[in-house]
């Protein structure tokens, strides 16, 4: 199944030593890795059908993203298929659909999610890049920042301002930018978190009305829809790199022996593995359960960002924990501990953090959202408004 | 496409990876089903005065205790006191996901409940159903079902708390009695319970855990004192209990001699108590809510601080979790699967929400939430008074935290033992 031949794949295709190797050299991206997943089905997994997909649910992708995560692989995967491809399936033309996504299927073309404004916090944050009607078309004047893969992109999504102020519903339109495109400047920077991150600069960049993602002026919607697949996605990558540090740290301390017994035996160290595990199928499962209601189309966005308030703070405590119990070596840059514990914090400031998710949490708590649909108390007092 | 969520149901490697398990997150039909006639039969059956005592888990009066008896013998009626045990037996053959229901629903709308009545229902019923003779579960089995009857837990010792295996409370065998002699600690509600459950060692030349047997011993028998033990709450729910030449029959043994250890351990696989459980913590939030929203505060309500929107969120993703992790036990459970570190894991991650939660909530609601009970000032009295004394009993009553992490680690992860 999925889950088996994706791990096995993983571990022919991309050992820990060859993931640091590409990394290193290559800054993560493995064109000939690229062409083998595409051959596997796996950058058209969630995609529908008739555009050479397999038409899978968002739970199918999170245990694909699991292994990703547990593979340490850095590559434009979650850029390409989870935040733009799955954006121009919702919210595409045909016309769109049938030009991109097949390419996309076929690993021949990359993408990324050029949303993140200079001062913002978040994806989704602001949009401050206008799109002004000009020839047939509009142009688009702004710029993006921290855009992972655009480097390596052949176009961009980018939501820009057609409509009047910025709060109403009208505003924002999402873009196709072609990278080559005249006056599309893009600045990559290595970052601390495997993976590299650009400034992309849109200097009146020409882009035809066929470039408009679906109707312009509606793309606020299918954006928050963007954030939230992509907010499980990153926490099943996540959840897979603290599988990794999980299972890294059990077989350390079985291992490494110290005063006459192997540190596995030591109750400190048995109590920090037990609270990861409690750490990690927490995360799992709050994950799976976001996946499972945003694949039904069930109102998911307080269930989404708890997972991703839980996921961002318990990996994170996994991979520091993880890091303790392997001492000295773990701090060394040869041991590929570290790149998990990067990924994690990456995960967990992308997509919007801990507080920013706490924060839509709160908002839907106190608008009365029922904690669980099935638990739901019978209304009481005046305050109870079903959504 | 289900296959996927069958995949993401394997996590981690434990039972061996066969068929791939489907794992839907919805209740079914039946079971919602199920939810809403417990529910509205909860709404009609929970007293104006329950209503207004509002106690909380380890607040104890005979009126309390009068109305929970009360309230278990309607429940028994509608077979809801025992409801996994077979009808003969005053069940329902529910399932675990019927029981695990009922007990939510039963948290939820704050329906009397003591925990230590699980103990006849969890521990006793089931053993004598398993290893009992025949005149044991005519004798006990049905009127355990129809809360007839109360049972306390004779395990814990001053010597033997984590170390059960270690108890020193023996029966010695006397002609067709046994002669029981030694001590039990925090034996929850022996003040009030018609018979002991009791863990004695039979025989003090076995290895620890091979001496041991299990009794069914009447509370009026002579030599039997109970003291009490005032707990932290001002509560008097747990107590001592001394054997002093306490002559029990020889047909209050349950099963055979010095197999008692087993017995206990197979019974522990089948537990059902759902004490992980976040349920409370659902009807307390939600007054919780209700609270900030309408408490002025600045220039709107308290619900508008980021502060106290931020410990809501922390509450909600912790409760979430911990039901999800709960859920999956229920699932594995409703699957014929015995779960192991997953009861553990769920153990442990519901001790730490419970006194996160308890502290969080307490932060809302400030010193006024601190004064005695009958204070107008308290904003919502009731359980989240003294939430955060009582969750202090999450890791250390029922099993410590310290052992279930153990068991996790050793169990779950494979890591040596020390």
């Amino acid at each position: 199944m999925m889950k088996k031949s994706a791990r096995d794949f993983f571990s022919r295709s991309y050992p820990l030593a060859t993931a640091q190797k590409i990394l290193r050299e290559q800054g993560g991206h493995a064109p000939h890795l690229w062409r083998e997943m595409a051959a596997l089905g796996w950058l058209g997994l969630p995609l529908p059908e008739p555009y050479g997909g397999s038409g899978a649910d968002l739970l199918d992708v999170v245990v694909l993203l699991e292994e990703m995560g547990r593979a340490c692989l850095c590559g434009p995967y979650f850029s390409t298929v989870v935040l733009c491809a799955l954006t121009i399936a919702e919210a595409g033309s045909e016309t769109q659909k049938a030009s991109l996504l097949p390419r996309i299927a076929g690993g021949d073309l990359i993408m990324a999610l050029a949303a993140r404004e200079p001062g913002a916090r978040h994806e989704a944050e602001k949009t401050d890049t206008r799109a002004l009607p000009a020839e047939g078309g509009f142009r688009l004047a702004g710029s993006k920042q921290l855009v992972s893969d655009a480097h390596l992109s052949q176009y961009l999504l980018c939501p820009a301002r057609t409509g009047g102020a910025l709060d109403t519903e009208d505003s924002v339109t999402l873009f196709l930018v072609e990278t080559d495109s005249p006056g599309v400047s893009c600045h990559p920077s290595a970052t601390l978190i495997c993976e590299t991150q650009s400034t992309v600069i849109l200097d009146n960049v020409l882009v035809g009305r066929s470039g408009a993602l679906g109707a312009p002026g509606h793309g606020r919607g299918p954006l928050q829809h963007t954030m939230d697949r992509g907010s499980v996605a990153r926490c099943a990558e996540m959840v897979g790199a603290a599988d990794a540090v999980l299972d890294m740290s059990v077989a350390y301390a079985r291992e490494r022996v110290q005063f006459g017994h192997p540190i596995g035996s030591y109750q400190a160290i048995q109590h920090y593995c037990a609270d990861m595990a409690v750490d990690l199928d927490a995360s799992r499962w709050m994950t799976g359960y976001a996946a499972w209601r945003l694949g039904r189309d069930l109102n998911s966005g307080m269930e989404v960002s708890m997972a991703k308030a839980l996921v961002n703070e318990a990996c994170q405590r996994i991979a520091i924990q993880g890091h303790q119990i392997h001492g000295g070596i773990g701090f060394c840059d040869d041991h590929p501990l570290h790149l998990y514990f990067r990924r994690i914090r990456g995960g967990s400031l992308a997509l919007g953090d801990t507080s920013f998710h706490n924060g839509r949490v709160a908002a839907e708590l106190v608008a009365g959202r029922p904690l669980f649909a099935d638990m739901q108390l019978p209304a009481d007092n005046d305050e109870n408004v079903e959504r | 496409m289900q296959h996927g969520a069958g995949e993401w149901a394997q996590g981690r490697p434990g039972p061996p990876a066969g068929e791939a398990r489907i794992v839907d997150f919805a209740f079914t039909r039946e079971d919602q089903i199920f939810r809403l006639q417990v529910r509205q039969w909860l709404q009609n059956e929970i007293t104006p005065r329950w209503r207004e005592l509002n106690p909380s888990e380890c607040e104890e009066s005979e009126e309390i205790w009068a109305a929970v008896r009360a309230f278990d013998r309607k429940l028994a009626s509608k077979g809801w006191y025992a409801p996994s045990y077979p009808r003969e037996y005053g069940g329902i053959e529910a399932t675990v996901m019927q029981e695990y229901i009922l007990a939510e629903e039963k948290s939820l709308l704050g329906a009397p409940r003591k925990l230590s009545e699980a103990i006849g229902v969890q521990f006793v019923g089931p053993t004598i159903m398993r290893y009992g003779s025949a005149e044991q579960k005519e004798r006990y089995v049905k009127r355990i079902g129809r809360a007839e009857i109360v049972f306390c837990l004779g395990y814990s010792e001053p010597q033997a708390g984590s170390d059960l295996g270690a108890i020193q409370t023996r029966a010695s065998r006397i002609g067709d009695a046994y002669r029981v002699d030694g001590q039990k600690i925090f034996t929850t509600f022996a003040h009030c319970a018609d018979f002991c459950w009791l863990l004695a060692r039979t025989d003090p030349a076995a290895p620890k855990h091979k001496g041991l047997s299990l009794f069914i011993v009447d509370m009026r028998t002579p030599g039997i004192t109970v003291r009490p033990l005032i707990n932290i709450l001002g509560a008097h729910s747990f107590n001592e209990v001394y054997f002093d030449s306490a002559v029990i029959p020889l047909e209050s043994r349950v099963g055979e001699e010095n197999l008692g250890w087993q017995y206990l351990m197979t019974a522990l696989a089948y537990e059902r108590s759902f004490t992980s459980s976040p349920a409370p913590m659902v009807a307390s939030l939600q007054a919780l809510i209700t609270y900030v929203r309408k408490t002025p505060a600045g220039d709107g309500t308290l619900a508008d601080d980021p502060h106290v929107r931020e410990l809501l969120a922390e509450m909600a993703t912790d409760v979430a979790a911990s039901r999800l992790l709960t859920l999956r036990v229920v699932d594995m459970e409703s699957r014929g699967l015995i779960p192991t570190r997953e009861v553990s894991m769920a153990f442990v991650m519901g001790m730490q929400v419970a006194r996160r939660f308890a502290k969080k909530a307490g932060d809302i609601l400030g010193m006024c939430q601190l004064q005695a009970r009958n204070s107008p000032l308290v904003p919502i009295p009731g359980p989240l008074q003294m939430m955060w004394l009582e969750t202090i009993a999450a890791g250390v009553g029922g099993g410590s935290a310290e052992m279930q992490r153990s068991i996790i680690a050793q169990l779950g992860l494979g890591l040596p033992k020390g």
